[in-house]
């Protein structure tokens, strides 16, 4: 499947396809892919490739989704080596952001708990302590995957997902937690929910974080939660 | 002049589509758009629209509709029966209407999504860069659910001349409760072992009544099983067959998400999915892979017929 191997800036890039009208790029290299992935990303979508329709970057791969169909894969990686030579690589400026959560709003606390043999209070901490990157969204419009959650509080995912996951659930699922941006199914074990809310499809771009930023969590009551939430329904 | 209609039934699920939503799949916003992009594509030619207008799409039941304003409208896809004010009428020719005229569209006989399209500019939001309706996040289309009773689209004449059009024969697809479908290898072939790779090929399908407008669910008698290492989610495209430890494969339309973590096995050849939005619940289908080049070939063929239609 793998086409042949592409170079940036000295680093190595397997290529593969996904369909006629997608590549996939794969960092060929140790340590941390998503700082490679998001900063390659971030610098495809500067150079504005003509027919391009989509970057779907994720944790191990980019997609690059073209309009038309990619018949000639040789001369087009050709192209974009030459455009990515012509540019400096971008460095991604991660932002800081705090999110409050309410843990006291989690649906799956007895199973997390019964998983981590942790207690609830010991899981919160640990989420509290944590320093987490925006590693992808994608599940659903706004879904947050967030990287760098301790193993401690690993948990699987639910083996019957719920139908209905409130919007701004906070959840685990296996070593990586996450946001559900919309009321949706899910099959993540909820710990808390959050009042602040991440997609609006009036605004551009809908997603008010970029991918790579720095997320952490602080508690709530759930006081502060309707309050919270009041204050942001009456703006 | 300004024109109206209103939704008098709006059968199982009715919703606006277009060509889709590009440019958003980042933020996990799906690409959304019209399933059957060979119904939608002939629709908007039959009334003259721009290639890439919204238009009303119908699943299994069809609909019924009140026009305000004269109108005219085309309809592709599903074989259904249609009526104007209880008069047998026709799919896949221009059609014009008066003011008051009642369009009843019938449940598909073969083929289970219809395209209405009326000429002229619709006043519908464009939200990031489309009228799609995106009913996993509520937004697009009309307010950004499916179309109700007594709801009303409008648009604005666009004062160009009402064509006749009809859809040359040989664009008009067949539609069959069975299909044989067209797939490429996908990234992760390789993880099924070549027994199950074979089993894949030489299985019937049938597709699962948890099917909707984000995936196909297939079931078969014997499941697929076997066994994969954990992976992290990868991106997906529109075609993309997944096949979770439970063996059922679920093939991927419009309004599914961007990434994914199942294997993806295989991937539809793009020109056979206009196939997979034709087929209902309980309909069959096989695979048959093909190579990369024959997968080209197929999409060529019915974009060149329509792009020279489009192009008169």
């Amino acid at each position: 499947m793998m086409l042949r191997s592409l170079h940036i800036k000295g680093k190595s890039w397997k290529v593969s396809r996904l369909g006629e009208k997608a590549l996939l790029f794969h960092p060929e290299v140790e340590g941390d892919l998503l700082h490679f992935i998001h900063s390659l990303t971030r610098t495809l979508e500067e150079l504005n490739l003509p027919g391009v329709v989509d970057i779907i970057p994720a944790y191990e791969s980019i997609a690059l989704v073209h309009e038309n169909n990619l018949t000639d894969i040789e001369t087009y990686l050709r192209q974009i080596e030459k455009a990515l030579e012509q540019v400096s690589e971008i460095e991604i400026q991660p932002s800081q952001t705090k999110i409050p959560v309410c843990y006291e709003l989690g649906l799956d606390w007895q199973e997390v708990v019964k998983h981590t043999s942790l207690s609830k209070q010991e899981i919160i901490a640990k989420h509290t302590n944590g320093e987490y990157t925006l590693a992808m969204m994608g599940f659903l419009p706004g879904f947050l995957y967030l990287s760098g959650m301790h193993e401690s509080i690993t948990c699987p995912r639910k083996e019957n997902p719920r139908t209905k996951i409130p919007a701004g659930s906070v959840g685990i699922g296996g070593s990586q937690t996450g946001i559900y941006s919309l009321e949706s199914p899910g099959g993540w074990q909820v710990i808390g929910r959050t009042p602040v809310s991440f997609f609006n499809s009036d605004k551009n771009p809908p997603v008010s974080l970029s991918l790579g930023d720095t997320i952490s969590f602080y508690a709530i009551s759930n006081e502060e939660f309707e309050t919270f939430s009041q204050k942001k329904g009456a703006e | 002049m300004k024109g109206g209609v209103e939704i008098l039934d709006a059968g199982m699920l009715m919703t606006v589509q277009d060509a889709g939503r590009f440019g958003y799949r980042k933020y996990g916003v799906p690409v959304s758009g019209a399933l059957d992009v060979h119904a939608y594509r002939l629709v908007n030619w039959l009334v003259g629209n721009e290639p890439g207008e919204p238009v009303i799409e119908m699943t299994l039941q069809g609909g019924r509709f009140k026009f305000h304003q004269q109108a005219h409208i085309g309809i592709t896809g599903a074989d259904c029966e249609v009526y104007v004010n209880g008069e047998k009428s026709k799919i896949n020719k221009s059609l014009f209407l008066e003011s008051g005229d009642e369009l009843s569209i019938g449940r598909g006989k073969l083929g289970c999504r219809s395209y209405l399209a009326i000429k002229g500019k619709w006043t519908i939001d464009c939200i990031m860069g489309s009228s799609s309706t995106c009913l996993a996040a509520g937004f697009g289309g009309l307010n950004g659910r499916t179309l109700q009773k007594r709801d009303y689209i409008f648009w604005e004449n666009d004062g160009k001349e009402n064509l006749k059009r009809e859809v040359p024969k040989e664009l008009i697809p067949h539609y069959s409760t069975r299909q044989t479908i067209r797939v490429i290898t996908g990234p992760e072939w390789n993880y099924l072992p070549v027994k199950q790779q074979s089993d894949f090929l030489e299985c019937t399908y049938h597709i699962s009544s948890e099917s909707n407008r984000m995936g196909l669910r297939l079931k078969s008698r014997e499941p697929l099983e076997f066994d994969y290492p954990e992976m992290k989610s990868a991106p997906v495209v529109p075609g993309i067959i997944q096949l979770p430890k439970s063996g059922a494969p679920i093939i991927l339309m419009n309004d599914s998400q961007s990434v994914g973590g199942y294997p993806r096995i295989a991937k539809v050849a793009d020109a056979d999915l206009w196939r997979l939005a034709q087929l209902w619940i309980g309909n069959e289908i096989r695979f048959k892979m093909i190579n990369q080049n024959e997968c080209f070939k197929l999409s060529t063929y019915f974009n060149d017929l329509i792009s020279k239609l489009e192009a008169e």
